[in-house]
C-alpha cells in the first residue's frame, strides 16, 4: 500500500512541482539583441562583420525604439537597417538610426516602413536624393515573372561587378510579414541565396551573425522588388 | 486511525502541491507572454511600400532584366551588350548604317516588350 502512496506522491509531486519549474525554463525569452556598444563584434553581438559587411539590427537597443514610419525602428526599421548594412560594405558608416532620419519623411510610409523603390530612385518620379546623396548606383529589378533571377543575382553579386541586392518581399518566412533584406550572395546550382535579415538577430541564431544564413530561394515567396545597388562615389 | 489521519495530512500535501503546481503554470504562462515583445514587425503586415505607379516601374525594369540575359546580342546592323559592373547598355553600329542600326534596335526592343529606349536608362551608342 505504502509502495502505491510513494508512487503516487512522486507522480504529482512531479506534476504538481517540477513540471512547472521545467516549462518556466523551456519558456523561450525575449530573444531580441540586449547588448550595447560599437559595431565591435567582439562587443557588440548586434553588429557582426562578415568581410566589409556590417551586420546591423533592427531591434538593437540603441535605436530600436526610435520613432520610424509612425511606428518604431523594432517594428518598421527593416529598410533603413538594410540600407545601412549596404552602405557599410562599402566603408560608409551610417548606423540605421541615422539612414531612418534620412529616409524620413521622403521616403518612410506611416504605418507601413519604408518607400525603398523611391529611395533608390526608382519610381514613376524618380527620386535621386538619397542615392546621390550617398552615392549609390541601382541596377535593374533583377525579378522575372515574379521570381529572383539567380543567373542575374551571381553576375551582379561577382567581386567584379562590386554590387549587393536589396530584395524585399510581401510574405518573408521569418516574420511572416512584408520585408527588406540584404542578399548578399547566390548560387544557381544550389538555388540558395545568402541573406542579412536585419529582424534575424536572435542570440538563439548565431549563425545568422558571422556570414548570413543560406536561404533555398524558393523558400521566399512573393517577391516585390531585388534591387542591385553599389557606392560608387 | 492513525493511518487515516497520515493519509488525511498526506492527500493535504498533495493537493497543495497541486495548486502550487498550477499556480506556477499560470504565472509562468503569464510572465512568458509578458516578455514576449509587442515590438517587432507583426505577421501579415507589409514594412515595404510599393505604389502601384511604381509596379509598373517594377514591371518595366523586370523586363529590362529579361533582355540582360540575352545579352550580348548581335543584330544584322548593330551588336547590344551589357555591362553588369558600370550597369550600361553598350550599342555599337557601323556608322554608315546607322538609319538601319537604330530601326533594327528599335524593332529588337519592341520585340523584346520594351516599349521605350529610356527603360534602359543608360545607354552608350557607339558608332564605328
Amino acid at each position: 500500500m505504502s509502495r502505491y502512496l510513494f508512487l503516487i506522491i512522486t507522480f504529482l509531486l512531479f506534476f504538481g512541482v517540477l513540471a512547472p519549474i521545467i516549462h518556466a525554463q523551456t519558456v523561450p525569452s525575449n530573444s531580441f539583441c540586449t547588448n550595447v556598444g560599437g559595431a565591435d563584434p567582439k562587443q557588440n553581438p548586434c553588429a557582426q562583420a562578415a568581410g566589409n559587411l556590417t551586420f546591423y539590427c533592427q531591434h538593437d537597443d540603441r535605436w530600436r525604439k526610435n520613432p520610424y514610419a509612425c511606428e518604431n525602428m523594432s517594428g518598421a526599421g527593416c529598410g533603413p537597417t538594410t540600407m545601412a548594412m549596404v552602405l557599410s560594405a562599402y566603408g560608409m558608416t551610417l548606423t540605421p538610426a541615422q539612414i531612418a532620419e534620412m529616409f524620413t519623411p521622403q521616403f518612410s510610409v506611416c504605418n507601413v516602413g519604408t518607400d525603398m523603390v523611391s529611395a533608390l530612385g526608382k519610381g514613376e518620379k524618380p527620386n535621386r536624393s538619397f542615392i546621390d546623396q550617398v552615392g549609390l548606383e541601382v541596377g535593374k529589378n533583377i525579378l522575372i515573372n515574379g521570381k529572383l533571377d539567380l543567373d542575374l543575382a551571381q553576375e551582379y553579386l561577382r567581386p567584379s561587378s562590386g554590387y549587393l541586392i536589396i530584395g524585399s518581399s510581401i510574405n518573408f518566412p521569418t516574420c511572416g510579414c512584408g520585408h527588406i533584406f540584404v542578399i548578399q550572395a547566390a548560387d544557381p546550382t544550389s538555388n540558395m541565396i545568402k541573406i542579412r535579415d536585419p529582424n534575424n538577430c536572435s542570440i538563439s541564431s548565431p549563425e545568422e551573425r558571422p556570414s548570413g544564413i543560406d536561404y533555398p530561394v524558393s523558400k521566399i515567396t512573393s517577391w516585390l522588388f531585388a534591387y542591385p545597388v553599389k557606392k560608387v562615389k | 486511525m492513525s493511518n487515516l489521519r497520515l493519509y488525511r495530512y498526506l492527500a493535504l500535501i498533495i493537493i497543495g502541491f497541486i495548486l502550487l503546481g498550477l499556480l506556477f503554470i499560470a504565472l509562468f504562462s503569464k510572465s512568458s507572454s509578458n516578455q514576449t515583445p509587442k515590438e517587432g514587425p507583426q505577421p501579415n503586415k507589409n514594412y515595404s511600400y510599393v505604389s502601384k505607379e511604381d509596379q509598373q516601374v517594377l514591371a518595366q525594369d523586370s523586363k529590362v532584366a529579361q533582355l540582360i540575359k540575352k545579352l550580348p546580342f548581335q543584330g544584322k546592323y548593330f551588336k547590344l551588350e551589357y555591362s553588369f559592373s558600370g550597369n550600361v547598355f553598350i550599342l555599337t553600329f557601323n556608322r554608315n548604317q546607322e538609319v538601319l542600326a537604330n530601326n533594327e534596335f528599335a524593332i529588337f526592343l519592341k520585340d523584346n516588350q520594351i516599349l521605350s529606349e529610356s527603360w534602359l536608362q543608360k545607354l552608350q551608342k557607339i558608332g564605328k
